[in-house]
């Protein structure tokens, strides 16, 4: 039982992680109705940009180097949007080419990341924090901040899609992209702020996973791809709030695992509820009203 | 000579290889319509197969051995993990294909790759885990007794042929009745079933064949290589051989030689070879395989329909009086929403 709660605990972190990707990955696809194979690159260069500045140049502290390499990735999501995404899949209107397209992204960002990182295991500038008791629960100080700024920053991705007015149109260019065009939405501008903002989550993700695993890899990220995948379509793919609660199942199922068969297999619980998912409910445990 | 010799014979293979790979992804993807990102998930259980096949039997010990054993001739076990393979590739088709619309396909096929890929990583009792299979016999080399220079040029001889073969059947299936159900297919799922064709049978048949194709260029790497581990292969891999088709010409049979050539030539062997003879660092290697996703993205967005074009063909051209249409297919075309 005691083994049980701290892994439940490390699902909990796992979660924040996951909530903080998968929410970005989410509002990218209510608008652009594609799958990005690159998103797992976008946390991925989060976490080697953090390190970059922490460690190469400038030697930043990390919680300042933090905020500004996840700035850096949403404006490189923006960016490759305009440039690449958005051209071709408003060139091909089938989604499995534009699918491809994202695919050789994420090839063409994994092996340019190889190249300046290299293949070996980093490690960010930082005191080594030692785990703490809390409760039942067994976390490093590091890590509960990761999970307290989750929170903060769900909170706030709450308020701006509920009470500003930008959020209004984000949500209603998400929902029906012609009837935002006939009220007056500038849907170029909108769709830049979203992939903005999925580029930052992205980002915060990627460092926030490689400060809960203590150390990063250029293809650290991209393994969890999937599981931030199993996590949006539990919550019905283009929902904000269903890809929080979708985070909070899959990390402590990925976690709480190992309990019960081979840790090697961790991740594949994730793999495993897309398959489920989408073969048997398409539209999510929370689906959205009036989307077919 | 013999060294550089070598390596251009191998490198012969790989095109090869690969050239029956994109055949395969071809029918599936180009001309039925399917986005089968599984693809590579179906030469990898090709080439674990045609190893298991032509192993001996090795009782488990420390999580290294050989459940089957049934030391086939490597000539004989290659159709036969080939055949196998596309059953299992029919099977996975049925399942999915049932009920999933083709971005959600997408989906799920990359996430059926990864979870049997991290099974192979794992399991220790079917494919020795990450160990995989060693000492896969080379086919011929014991009856011959040629060493294994001799024997790479002989099996890229082999290889040739069988490509000339399925190459052929390539061509005969894609303009009988069946291929231009897939075609019809492709192009539009719903007047393939008003008139009357079961298209999920269709698609399943789509699948099998390309699970054989798959598994032929997969038992030919395992053999090549003699041995087939989880670090052989990658689900992402895939692209690679999507790349072959965008590049060849989708819907094209000798399009998909070209794909297959500048790949292997110009971004993968090529570099490898030119980074370990005389560059001595992989970085060469690595920057060209990031250059085929920008390779890839150029090729799609100026020549979509690839260096050597599928053509229209009309009623009449199949009667043999008159030659192709010129005009080329839109690739968008090629996979369709399915209702």
């Amino acid at each position: 039982m005691h083994l049980f709660w701290i892994d439940f605990g490390t699902g909990l972190a796992t979660a924040a992680v996951v909530a903080l990707a998968a929410t970005g990955l989410t509002l990218q696809f209510g608008i652009t109705n594609y799958i990005n194979f690159a998103y797992g690159d976008f946390m991925g260069l989060g976490a080697l940009l953090t390190f970059a500045l922490n460690n190469q140049a400038f030697h930043l502290n990390f919680w300042i180097a933090a905020p500004i390499a996840a700035i850096l990735v949403g404006v490189f999501a923006v960016i490759a949007n305009q440039l690449l995404l958005a051209p071709f899949a408003r060139r091909f209107s089938n989604p499995a080419l534009t699918m491809i397209v994202t695919f050789g992204l994420s090839l063409f960002m994994a092996n340019v990341a190889t190249v300046i990182w290299t293949g070996n295991t980093l490690f960010f500038r930082m005191p080594i924090s030692v785990d703490k008791k809390v409760g039942p629960f067994l976390w490093s100080p590091d890590v509960m901040i990761v999970m307290g700024f989750a929170v903060l920053v769900m909170v706030m991705i709450h308020l701006l899609l509920k009470t500003t007015r930008l959020g209004k149109m984000m949500r209603a260019l998400s929902d029906n992209t012609s009837l935002a065009l006939t009220s007056g939405i500038d849907v170029r501008q909108i769709t830049n702020v979203t992939w903005f903002m999925s580029g930052l989550l992205a980002g915060l993700g990627g460092i926030a996973l490689a400060v809960e695993e203590a150390n990063l890899t250029v293809t650290s990220a991209e393994s969890y791809l999937f599981v931030i995948f199993a996590a949006v379509i539990l919550g019905g793919i283009g929902s904000v709030y269903g890809a929080m609660l979708g985070a909070l199942a899959i990390g402590l199922l990925t976690e709480t695992a190992p309990l019960y068969i081979n840790a090697g297999y961790k991740l594949d619980v994730g793999f495993f509820i897309v398959i489920v998912l989408l073969l048997f409910r398409p539209q999510g445990l929370v689906p959205r009203l009036g989307r077919s | 000579m013999s060294a550089f010799f070598l390596f251009f014979m191998t490198m012969v293979f790989y095109v090869i290889v690969f050239w029956i790979a994109s055949l395969g992804l071809d029918l599936v993807w180009s001309r039925t319509g399917i986005p089968l990102f599984a693809y590579y998930l179906y030469v990898a259980v090709g080439a674990y197969l045609t190893g298991l096949f032509s192993l001996p039997h090795v009782p488990l010990q420390n999580g290294v051995g050989n459940l089957f054993g049934f030391n086939l001739p490597g000539l004989l076990a290659l159709p036969l993990a080939a055949v196998v393979t596309g059953l299992f590739a029919m099977f996975v088709g049925a399942v999915f294909m049932r009920r999933l619309r083709t971005d959600y396909l997408a989906v799920v096929m990359v996430a059926v790759a990864l979870v049997i890929w991290d099974f192979s990583q794992n399991d220790i009792t079917l494919v020795s885990g990450n160990t995989g299979l060693t000492n896969i016999p080379l086919p011929l080399a014991g009856v011959l007794h040629i060493n294994i220079n001799q024997w790479t040029y002989l099996y890229t001889g082999v290889a040739f042929v069988w490509a000339l073969a399925l190459w052929w059947i390539m061509k005969t299936v894609s303009n009988s009745p069946t291929g231009r159900v897939f075609r019809a297919i492709r192009d539009d799922s719903v007047v393939a079933a008003t008139i009357g064709k079961n298209v999920y049978r269709y698609q399943i048949l789509s699948m099998g064949i390309g699970g054989f194709y798959a598994a032929i260029a997969g038992g030919f790497l395992a053999q090549l290589a003699t041995s087939w581990n989880p670090s052989s292969w990658a689900p992402f891999e895939v692209f690679n051989v999507f790349t072959m088709v965008i590049v060849g010409g989708v819907g094209s049979n000798l399009g998909m030689l070209v794909g297959a050539a500048l790949l292997q030539v110009l971004f993968i062997q090529g570099p490898t070879y030119v980074a370990s003879n005389y560059l001595h660092s992989p970085t060469f290697e690595t920057l060209a395989a990031a250059a085929i996703g920008v390779l890839m993205w150029l090729s799609l967005w100026f020549r979509p329909q690839g260096a050597v074009p599928e053509r229209l063909k009309s009623t009449a051209w199949y009667l043999g009086r008159e030659p192709a249409l010129q005009e080329t297919i839109n690739p968008d075309l090629t996979v369709e929403e399915r209702a």
